[in-house]
């Protein structure tokens, strides 16, 4: 299963603000089973998309401290359904950017119409636990583009 | 802030019932303060209070008084 839920980053200062783009396809797995006939993005995805864009943005200062990792949600709210064909905006804003945690406070929009928003709490991973050759094709993408 | 408002403040931080933080509760009396409650408490008092702790000064933290004393000693508690 395809767990990268964003396509691709827009903007970015590493550390500090983001945003970035993720097209809902009308094939997504998930679909086939949330829901038969009422396909939608289960809330708890839209969580690890703003999870997955503010990490990027504190991954992107490539710190020694490790890769940003998940570990607390605080008062996340789920406005509208997100569905096939939808484009994603996902955007974050680093609030505290410490060598052992750092929070976010994220939202994502579709059609620029806020559909959910949430505060985020990261703890940082050691790379030496990834395996050998890890590497994140969407930050990537995004500094061999800027770099053009 | 008063007394009274810090310890709601950190059974919020702990998402623990307000009943259960005295001065005087012990860090293994409360669930939420692990290790991940440790960062959350630091975070916390970065962000509400511009209280920078190291980790090593966390540590020292074993009761909720001692949360008190630093709110204290940096001038957040009347």
């Amino acid at each position: 299963m395809n767990f990268v839920y964003v396509d691709k980053i827009l903007a970015m200062e590493p550390g500090k603000n983001i945003c970035a783009l993720k097209r809902v396809r009308e094939d997504e797995e998930i679909f086939q089973v949330h829901y038969p006939g009422y396909p939608v993005i289960p809330g708890s995805f839209l969580i690890e998309m703003m999870a997955q864009t503010a990490g990027r943005c504190l991954d992107a200062e490539r710190r020694e401290r490790g890769l940003a990792m998940l570990a607390r949600v605080k008062g996340a709210n789920f406005r509208s359904y997100v569905g096939p064909g939808q484009e994603a905006i996902i955007r974050a804003e680093i609030s505290a950017n410490r060598e052992n945690f750092a929070t976010a406070i994220s939202n994502i929009e579709v059609d620029k119409d806020r559909v959910c928003n949430g505060e985020l709490f990261f703890t940082f991973i050691s790379y030496e636990k990834l395996a050998p050759g890890f590497r994140d094709e969407v930050l990537e993408s995004y500094f061999i583009e800027r770099n053009k | 802030m008063t007394e009274q408002e810090a310890l709601k403040w950190i059974a919020e931080l702990f998402e623990e019932p307000v009943e259960n933080i005295r001065p005087e509760t012990k860090q293994d009396e409360v669930e939420g303060w692990d290790s991940l409650g440790v960062l959350s408490l630091m975070a916390g008092l970065d962000e509400e209070f511009d209280i920078l702790m190291t980790e090593e000064e966390m540590q020292n933290l074993r009761t909720v008084a001692d949360i008190l004393e630093v709110l204290k000693k940096n001038g957040c508690l009347s």
